[in-house]
């Protein structure tokens, strides 16, 4: 992954779908909700919340929405491979081995990155966000 | 399911089950879409809505938690056009059986669903356009919020249900 999400194949329950959504607009933090699953599950359920931020920042913005500004706006593969002293080479981030390897490490980028995002989508929506 | 009398001139009908765990929730949608309303006493509401002479919408609210477990859905599912699951958006408890009711029903029937959170009991600090044509959560289950006080924003419901259906079969 560079900064968008990455196709997963793994099932994520609707129930679990509708309850990320209800953190995103009732502007909470899904930490307590990332605790308890899988990496892999955890990189599922941001992509579909990466579509339905996209999607939010459409309704709201129309034509002078910008993926572009949303990706800036969450942390660089770069920055935080050096701030987790990552030492594989090359731009990728939560490729598959890290699955493997470090689904601990891979759970931290995506929780930070779904701060990132939900606090994007709580200025979107004109909402406090309670990290 | 024919709980209603069916005149001589409808020929269709389709079938919606509201479910959920506010039987008054499920009223409240039934009354403000449909011409005729029956509540029976075992804790169950039917309602009729004619569409056009050849076209009816029959909707049967099943009561609360419980009940809505114990449904014969296996049965029900295969004739029904979708299911509409309504919910207290600020309610924790509510929206825990919810969640449950949804994950359970989309395991055992392939129908189309609706979730739909009510925001009446305290407005949302931001504009409906970001939820009036709903989330989607999977291809035949969306998601969406409503002020049950409102009539139009039950029509705006059933509408979300009914694009879900004809883009299936588009």
């Amino acid at each position: 992954m560079i900064d968008t999400p990455q196709k997963h194949t793994v099932f994520v329950s609707p129930g679990m779908k509708l309850q990320f959504l209800r953190y995103l607009l009732m502007g909470q933090s899904p930490a307590p909700l990332a605790e308890s699953m899988q990496a892999v599950e955890l990189a599922a359920i941001y992509e579909y919340m990466w579509e339905k931020a996209l999607e939010i920042g459409i309704r709201i913005k129309g034509d002078r929405f910008s993926q572009a500004d949303v990706i800036k706006r969450l942390k660089s593969v770069e920055q935080f491979k050096i701030e987790v002293g990552c030492a594989e080479s090359g731009r990728l981030c939560l490729a598959e081995e890290c699955f493997q390897k470090a689904p601990e490490c891979v759970k931290l980028r995506l929780k930070e990155q779904f701060n990132r995002l939900y606090s994007i989508v709580a200025e979107y929506v004109a909402i406090d966000y309670k990290p | 399911m024919s709980f209603l009398s069916i005149p001589k001139d409808s020929n269709r009908i389709g079938e919606l089950v509201l479910a959920g765990p506010s039987l008054a929730l499920q009223k409240r949608f039934i009354t403000h879409i449909c011409n005729e309303v029956v509540v029976t006493n075992n804790n169950t509401v039917f309602g009729r809505s004619k569409v056009t002479d050849e076209l009816q919408l029959f909707f049967y609210g099943i009561g609360e938690k419980d009940q809505s477990l114990e449904f014969a859905w296996d049965l029900v599912a295969p004739k029904m056009l979708g299911y509409i699951l309504v919910f207290n958006w600020y309610d924790g408890y509510e929206f825990s059986s919810v969640q449950q009711l949804l994950d359970q029903l989309s395991s055992q029937i392939d129908s189309h669903g609706l979730v739909v959170g009510d925001i009446s009991e305290m407005s949302l600090p931001f504009d409906p356009k970001i939820y009036e044509s709903g989330f989607t959560l999977s291809p035949k289950l969306s998601f969406t919020l409503w002020d049950s006080t409102l009539k139009a924003d039950a029509k705006n419901v059933l509408k979300i249900l009914v694009d879900s259906l004809i883009n299936h079969y588009e």
